[in-house]
């Protein structure tokens, strides 16, 4: 064999080798890739849960049916009651209880409506349900459109709102970074006194959550941050005026009540 | 002089081995806690929790702990110890979001971070579509 022909040879033998080299490593790597590809699918259907961009709410809401809208006397659970139930999750009853999609009947303490994941009283328009994977409870969602908008209560009051939310619940379809689920007290989406609902505000379409608009862009205030305290001062002003109003009304109640009874 | 000199040196070595220490404790810069991945409730968070969900949360937390090292000897004493002391509670919370910058644990702290919030979905809203994403997730 001359050197030319030798040469030849082993070039060859070194392009098969390598070849089987990328071979194995492919294979190898097959599984990993697999593996990776799966993560990317995972993450990105997490994302494409929410279709609006980082700062832009992808909203939704939510209510906790009260007895007294559906069954007359409110005592005990209707027909309607409970079939609301199932598709809400739960019902207040009176006496400051709520009534689950399982049948159980659970204390709720001194709260008007439900309480969430976080463990506190849910308030109707100002709390809000995120993905705890990317909030706190407690974290604040500021959305400066949402400031000074009026807002008719269940109990009958006006809310001003403050333009902030409290992150107070979790869902298992609220998923993402920018995904909320707004709670509305007992107003369900259908009624028309409902801000948050069909026939709310126009320009905000909180129940589309595929409404991308920026009078839903908001930003996050986390719970340690220096600025925290002065916004959840100023929430609770509002829901102190609200409780105050709540308070001279049961007062004003009270005294019309015994008038009538010395009349 | 050489007694002086003796001291100084020894000062400076304490010195230096405190600091060390106090570095160690604090969170490194691009650390921030209310950030997330949240790999563990804050102590103002978990003391919000209903009474099932603290039991829940504290019976799951501490065997995902314990598969991270350094934190073999979180027990249920310490743990119901840092239930009641912030401090304490923040000492662990610390030691496991350090832990956590490793790569290689970065499993074992999903698991973690899965304990809190199947703690916080458990008093979460359970409308029906929550409930089918529950199901769906399981």
């Amino acid at each position: 064999m001359n050197l030319e022909a030798y040469k030849t040879q082993n070039k060859s033998v070194y392009k098969l080798t390598a070849c089987t080299l990328i071979m194995v490593a492919a294979i190898l790597a097959s599984p990993l890739a697999e593996a990776k590809k799966k993560k990317t699918a995972k993450s990105k259907a997490r994302v494409s849960a929410s279709r609006c961009e980082k700062h832009v709410a992808s909203s939704s809401t939510y209510f906790v049916p009260h007895i007294k809208d559906y069954c007359s006397p409110a005592l005990s659970p209707c027909k309607a009651f409970k079939k609301e139930v199932r598709m809400q999750g739960s019902g207040t009853m009176l006496d400051n209880k709520v009534y689950t999609y399982q049948g159980k009947i659970r204390d709720i303490g001194e709260c008007d409506t439900a309480i969430g994941a976080a463990g506190v009283c849910l308030t109707p328009f100002i709390s809000v349900a995120a993905d705890p994977k990317y909030y706190n409870m407690g974290d604040i969602i500021d959305m400066p459109s949402m400031k000074g908008r009026k807002i008719k209560l269940p109990s009958g009051k006006t809310l001003t709102h403050p333009g902030y939310f409290i992150v107070q619940d979790t869902g298992g379809a609220i998923k993402g970074p920018n995904r909320f689920d707004f709670f509305t007290g007992s107003y369900g989406a259908g009624d028309p006194k409902n801000a948050f609902g069909y026939d709310g505000f126009a320009d905000l379409a909180m129940t589309d959550k595929n409404k991308c608009i920026n009078k839903k862009q908001f930003r996050v205030v986390r719970r340690n941050k220096p600025s925290y305290d002065g916004i959840l001062a100023q929430i609770d002003s509002v829901k102190m005026g609200l409780s105050a109003e709540r308070m001279f009304a049961s007062i004003e109640g009270r005294r019309s009540s015994s008038m009538n009874g010395m009349q | 002089m050489f007694r002086t000199a003796f001291f100084l040196l020894v000062c400076a070595v304490s010195l230096q081995a405190t600091a060390a220490e106090i570095d160690s404790e604090a969170l490194p810069p691009e650390m921030d806690m209310s950030e997330p991945p949240f790999w563990m409730s804050s102590y103002d968070e978990y003391k919000d929790f209903q009474p099932s969900q603290k039991e829940y949360y504290i019976a799951n937390l501490i065997p995902a702990l314990n598969k991270i090292s350094g934190l073999e000897s979180v027990s249920n004493e310490s743990m119901e110890e840092a239930s009641e002391w912030y401090r304490k509670w923040d000492g662990i919370r610390l030691k496991l979001y350090k832990a956590c910058q490793k790569e290689e644990l970065s499993e074992k702290c999903d698991e973690v971070a899965e304990v809190r919030v199947k703690a916080l979905n458990l008093s979460g809203n359970k409308k029906e579509e929550n409930r089918k994403a529950d199901k769906e997730s399981e």
